[in-house]
């Protein structure tokens, strides 16, 4: 599914005419939450104020599915970690904080995965050795 | 004419005219850094290898071999990438073609990273031997390798830079020129146009950047002039321009030659 990242910065809107493929909505929202985070460190710097800013993601029809504004980055930053968030949390930060563990499980089960595949391959190509041992090269 | 770089292929097909001949690319991108005889050409025609085609995405060496020959790309696009362990990964150089991405396996008996094609791709595999009896017999040829090994050194050491210091923008404009300057020098680039079969995730990857920062960095670097992307082919529209944004100067590529894109 190919999902378009447009940048509102206050009033303006800076379209996306790319797009990027990502597998679901939770994958773009967790992508777009990464680049605000780098984003943040950025403008800063530079002295433009990433509060006035958010990502409008859309699918290909130029539907607005989510908003994620930048401001989330410091809400998601100033709760104190291993407790109860103080006063409501806005949804797409609890839904973002599921997402991540799941993904977090989902690579953890894939890199297991990968490890089997690839002692699959060795033990397939230690026994395609030896059968080469066996037999003459085929010309 | 018999060329032993394409003769030893599979099954002993061997349908390239001379022009194809794969040792051509190799010995443009070495008298890119320096100048080779014609006895030097001649013993570079004769090269044993092994032609072999992988589509994209494929390991070509992974990360624990050994391998027993090195892998010149012909054709296509390729990288080499570390996987950290938490999945993530690291692509630490492109490759394209006229590159042989681990030739360091000559001295280096086991490969600490991997390599992989990127697009379909069209390889010469040569036996470590013939390159080591390539070396003997013409120093001259070994110490272009070895400049070339240097010229790699000195994309690593501008792509450190890039993530340690440079803002994202600066970061992917001065990709953009590399890759732009080292195509030129194998003849794949005209009028500052190439052929970059990369995805956003793939550039995000190289960069250390999320996917969705390079999307962004992609539309202002495109909204500043500077740059045409897409379906697989980058145009610089604007080179002074890029050079700029990305604070390239092409000095580290050592090039020998100067010409124009």
């Amino acid at each position: 599914m190919r999902y378009h990242f447009h940048l509102r910065i206050g009033r303006e809107l800076s379209p996306d005419e790319i797009g990027l493929d990502m597998p679901d909505l939770d994958t773009a929202y967790l992508e777009a939450f990464q680049a605000a985070q780098a984003m943040w460190a950025e403008l800063l710097a530079e002295r433009s104020d990433p509060m006035l800013r958010s990502f409008e993601i859309a699918d290909s029809d130029g539907r607005v599915l989510l908003v994620l504004p930048f401001r989330e980055v410091l809400e998601r930053a100033s709760r104190p970690t291993g407790r109860k968030p103080r006063g409501r949390m806005p949804n797409e930060v609890r839904s973002a904080q599921v997402l991540l563990k799941k993904t977090r499980m989902l690579t953890d089960s894939l890199i297991e995965e990968i490890k089997a595949a690839r002692n699959m391959i060795e033990t397939a190509q230690r026994s395609m050795r030896r059968t080469s041992r066996i037999l003459p090269p085929a010309r | 004419m018999e060329h032993t770089l394409s003769a030893l292929s599979w099954k002993g097909a061997s349908l390239m005219s001379p022009s194809d001949n794969p040792a051509e690319l190799l010995i443009r991108k070495l008298e890119w850094l320096g100048p080779l005889s014609a006895r030097q050409r001649e013993v570079l025609r004769r090269l044993e290898a092994v032609r072999v085609s992988v589509d994209a995405h494929q390991d070509i060496a992974r990360e624990g071999d050994r391998p027993s020959s090195v892998t010149l790309l012909l054709a296509g696009f390729a990288c080499r990438y570390k996987l950290v362990s938490d999945g993530k990964r690291q692509i630490t150089s492109f490759h394209i073609p006229g590159d042989i991405p681990d030739l360091s396996s000559l001295f280096i008996p086991v490969m600490d990273h991997s390599f992989c094609s990127l697009a379909p791709s069209e390889l010469a595999v040569i036996p470590h031997a013939a390159m080591l009896a390539l070396f003997h017999e013409q120093p001259q040829v070994a110490h272009l390798f070895w400049r070339d090994t240097l010229v790699d050194a000195a994309v690593f050491c501008e792509w450190m830079v890039g993530i340690g210091r440079r803002s994202a923008f600066t970061r992917v404009a001065h990709l953009f020129c590399e890759l732009i300057v080292r195509m030129q020098a194998v003849g794949l680039c005209s009028d500052y146009s190439v052929e970059l079969p990369v995805t956003q995730t793939d550039i995000a990857d190289a960069l250390g950047l999320s996917t969705v920062h390079v999307n962004r960095t992609l539309q202002e670097i495109r909204g500043a002039g500077l740059i045409k992307f897409s379906r697989g082919r980058l145009v610089a529209l604007d080179w002074e321009g890029l050079c700029d944004a990305g604070e390239f100067e092409q000095s580290y590529l050592h090039r020998q030659r100067t010409k124009t894109v």
